[in-house]
């Protein structure tokens, strides 16, 4: 425990280093994301570095965890999860000698030399810049001290290593300002934090040597040079990555880990599915967003996604193991829904239907909500704690064999017709699909009812729906929104109101493009001056400390 | 493909789809379980059921000589899993003046004499269109004279047991073994009206695939099989469907290759199917025939030791028994049975089906 104590302590001190300029200071702080964790270390060490262990949870704000990132610490449990990966991680890179680019003169000794040539590569690829001079010899320090008392080279490298990898420095993305040249009396993001920054906006990841070598030398300082960066990683495949991690924040799916199903009233809801379900979407979204630069708005009409032959189970669709060996993971195979098949677009899919209804039963109120939240940024109050809901959860009743039966029953109370006159309508339409992702026409031997009014657009079913989310002006504002959020890593319509009008304009200029979106964000003022965040986790970590 | 509920249509098309004119649709399944066809009713085996094998056993460690109390021994070792006491239990026969193994070679034991159905009720078909004595009355259609020796022969064995829809404990462990890596089986039922047409026809098949399994570890629903292809597992019979029920009488043979645990190969000749096809998209049904009994005989012997152990068979008992209720194609040298009637019970759910030669039109992709 006094390990984790020192950590916190670390974590404290951390935007009080002397790693930079004394006129710079820290203006952001945002612990990274498993997913980034996770990128980081195979970007750095390879693939095929096993990760075990959980993470500590992220924290959901204005419905995105990018910008709770920013309001979180690490708790002393946490820590000491980090530290069990990061012992983890280090002990499998150091045993693939190929991983370390010197040998040392004795591997029974310590060596100065090698040390660090290893921890100056590493530290600078983890830390996402050069170490000071002090930091390295701290680091080299540790594994000489760890070599001799173990009398062997390599592991005194692997116990420096696993501090690395447990350090707010790595663990936490620092953005730290300086004088702007350009504007004086005015703040900009440092070369290497901007690079950071820009690096996992789009990539997701920690920056590669070229965008570090452009900021070691200066280029990303200019608009000529840092543009060329920007558009290099937007042409770039990893450009991918990028969207994945925003969509996945987006759509909530790591609500996916808490998700369950009654496996009796939903068979085919098995282990794998919920595995799938968010991949299916993220890989629909990738392929029309990045790989065929569409327009964003077509997520909500595609017929086109990805499939394993267990999703297709679930959507009664025909998709054979072709060139599978038995006992093999089943392969990822681009589907496209027949014209007369009643799906389409993302809301009908499994990772919209099953993650928002319930174990045993579909909601309309949950899907609209969330429809309304996600897709359209629009807030919808929760439910009074008073609420009688018997009626909606009987799906037994046969006075109200369908969930519009019973939602018409529930509603005829005034305090909650309000509200379910916002969220009901839209999840109603989708209610061909079951809670877990299952096709029916029927419920209880009645017929479904899914057509609606949205905002005064008429729809008759889901994927009527889908093309009035396609057609709103609140689906194209709120994903600017949330985008440009992301990047900067708070809520843009609290204080960029001005900047999101222009963004918007200019996404549909460019045809509701996300890579353009990126790209004009990526070279606002906006994304690369200093803006002063909330250093909460610096805070937190203080209080703790105390 | 055969989902077939429309080619090309995937469900839930064929759902939203009007009603359309009577033509030929077939409808696919994959097998989600199979058994031996038995029917127990209290009271069924005279005497009681089979003892269980710890008792067995010692009656046959003493028809070879054994002491009671060292046949007791060996068995408390045998249980306590000693090879040397397996070995001794396995090489109970006897040939000249050399023990052998009493699974491969069961008539060099001397016949446990097992005991077997009385009963009044058993499933399946009247095979030979006569009502002999040893006929059962069908408890679903009420048909008399129904030929099933097999499960006369085997229904006295406890962990074989079973009145639908319950299952035996046996199959149970068998089939649970055997769908992770048994290339699946495979149905489709083809017809104009489902409910009631009198020129229907139904096929077996096997896939290139084994069966996947849903969340409650049973047979997953709605996967897609390729089909094998192979001709030695295809077998079109003609039959008709009278409310909901497909039946066929035929003079064709029904084969199957399947897995050594349960039925490495199935041959029923003069081939008998009733599968009630239900509103839930499932089947549940009979197929039975006369059936080289030593089919049925052979994935028993192959489980040796460890297989009498757990399931309480004894081995060379189960080949007495079918030797003797064997009941149908005389040997022409002999004249001993060389079949038995059986009657197998299936359930399946739907599955698409396509052939496995078609290239695929979806392309798989890693990432």
């Amino acid at each position: 425990m006094r390990f984790a104590v020192s950590l916190i302590s670390a974590i404290a001190a951390f935007t009080a280093t002397t790693s930079v300029a004394a006129d710079a200071q820290t203006t952001g702080l945002r612990r990274i994301s498993p997913e980034q964790y996770r990128q980081i270390v195979t970007d750095v060490f390879g693939a095929d570095i096993k990760i075990g262990g959980r993470f500590e949870p992220d924290r959901r704000d204005s419905g995105l965890l990018a910008l709770g990132s920013a309001k979180i610490s690490v708790t002393q449990t946490g820590l000491e999860q980090y530290d069990g990966m990061a012992r983890n991680v280090a002990a499998q890179v150091i045993e693939r000698r190929e991983l370390i680019p010197c040998k040392p003169a004795a591997t029974t000794a310590a060596d100065d030399a090698c040390a660090t040539q290893f921890l100056g590569h590493v530290g600078k690829l983890l830390y996402r810049r050069p170490l000071t001079d002090s930091e390295l010899k701290a680091q080299v320090g540790a594994a000489n001290a760890g070599a001799k008392n173990l009398k062997n080279f390599y592991d005194g490298l692997e116990l420096s290593l696993g501090a690395m990898l447990t350090s707010p420095q790595f663990l936490f993305r620092r953005e730290v300002s300086e004088p702007d040249p350009v504007r004086p009396g005015q703040y900009r993001l440092d070369a290497m934090s901007l690079a950071s920054k820009l690096s996992f906006l789009l990539w997701n990841s920690g920056p590669d040597a070229i965008l570090m070598a452009a900021a070691e030398s200066g280029e990303l300082g200019t608009s000529k040079g840092y543009a060329k960066q920007v558009d290099r990683m937007i042409a770039s495949p990893r450009l991918e990555e990028g969207a994945r991690a925003f969509f996945s924040d987006m759509f909530a799916f790591d609500d996916f880990e808490k998700l369950a199903k009654d496996a009796k009233i939903y068979p085919l809801f098995s282990s794998e599915v919920n595995k799938d379900a968010a991949e299916e979407t993220l890989r629909t979204v990738a392929d029309l967003l990045v790989t065929r630069r569409g327009d964003y708005r077509d997520i909500f009409t595609t017929k086109k996604t990805y499939l394993t032959p267990i999703l297709a189970s679930v959507y009664g669709v025909p998709l054979p193991r072709t060139g599978l060996a038995n006992g093999e993971p089943d392969a990822w195979v681009p589907y496209e829904f027949p014209k007369d098949d009643p799906r389409a677009g993302i809301l009908m899919q499994i990772s919209f239907v099953a993650l928002h209804s319930h174990a045993g039963r579909s909601s309309p109120t949950i899907r609209g909500k969330a429809l309304r939240e996600i897709m359209l940024c629009q807030r919808v109050p929760d439910p009074p704690g008073n609420v009688n809901f018997t009626v909606v959860q009987d799906t037994t009743n046969p006075n109200f064999k369908t969930a519009r039966e019973r939602l018409n029953a529930h509603a005829t109370e005034a305090m909650c017709t309000g509200c379910h006159k916002i969220t009901d309508p839209m999840g109603l339409a989708l209610e061909n699909l079951d809670g877990g992702g299952g096709f029916r026409t029927h419920e209880n031997g009645a017929p479904l009812d899914t057509s609606g009014v949205m905002d005064g657009v008429k729809f008759t079913n889901g994927a009527e729906l889908g093309r009035v989310v396609h057609d709103s002006a609140a689906a194209t504002r709120c994903i600017v929104n949330r985008v440009a959020s992301y990047a900067i890593g708070q809520n843009a319509a609290n204080s960029n109101a001005t900047w999101l009008k222009t963004l918007e304009q200019d996404f549909i200029k460019d045809g509701h493009r996300i890579p353009d979106l990126l790209r004009h964000i990526a070279l606002s003022e906006e994304f690369t001056r200093a803006t002063l965040t909330q250093t909460a986790a610096a805070d937190t970590a203080q209080g703790s400390s105390k | 493909m055969t989902r077939q509920l429309c080619t090309g249509l995937t469900l839930a098309a064929a759902l939203m789809a009007s009603a359309a004119p009577a033509v030929a649709e077939t409808r696919g399944y994959v097998v989600s379980w199979f058994t031996h066809g038995m029917y127990n009713v209290e009271g069924d085996c005279p005497g009681g059921v089979n003892p269980p094998i710890e008792i067995q056993w010692v009656k046959d460690l003493m028809d070879i000589g054994k002491t009671k109390e060292e046949a007791q021994k060996i068995i408390d070792q045998a249980l306590s899993g000693n090879r040397d006491a397996h070995a001794i239990i396995m090489n109970r026969g006897r040939v000249g003046d050399k023990w052998v193994n009493a699974y491969n070679n069961p008539q060099t034991v001397k016949d446990p004499e097992m005991t077997w159905i009385h009963s009044k009720y058993g499933v399946g078909f009247n095979l030979d269109g006569k009502e002999g004595p040893n006929g059962f009355e069908e408890p679903e259609t009420g048909e008399k004279g129904i030929d099933n020796q097999m499960f006369r022969a085997l229904g006295c064995i406890n962990n074989l047991r079973a009145k639908p829809p319950l299952r035996s404990s046996d199959t149970e462990q068998w089939w649970y073994l055997i769908q992770d890596y048994q290339p699946a089986w495979l149905i489709s039922i083809t017809a104009g009206d489902f409910k009631n047409d009198n020129d229907a026809t139904i096929t077996f098949q096997r896939a290139l695939e084994h069966p996947s399994r849903d969340a409650n570890s049973q047979t997953r629903a709605n996967m897609t099989y390729r089909m094998d292809g192979d001709p030695r597992s295809h077998t079109e019979i003609k039959g008709k469907i009278k409310d909901g029920v497909f039946t066929a009488a035929s003079d064709q043979s029904l084969s199957m290759v399947g897995d050594l645990l349960v039925m490495h190969k199935l041959d029923l000749h003069q081939a008998n199917v009733r599968m009630k096809i239900l509103d839930d998209g499932s089947i549940d049904g009979y197929i039975g025939g006369y059936q080289p009994w030593v089919q049925v005989f052979y994935p028993i012997a192959a489980g040796g030791t460890n297989f009498e152990m757990n399931v309480n068979h004894d081995i060379p008992g189960i080949y007495y028994l079918l030797k003797k209720h064997a009941d149908a194609y005389p040997d022409p040298k002999t004249g001993e049975n060389t079949a038995i009637s059986a009657t197998w019970r299936i359930e399946g759910v739907p599955a698409f089906l396509v052939p496995a030669e078609r290239p695929g039109k979806q392309q798989a992709s890693g990432r």
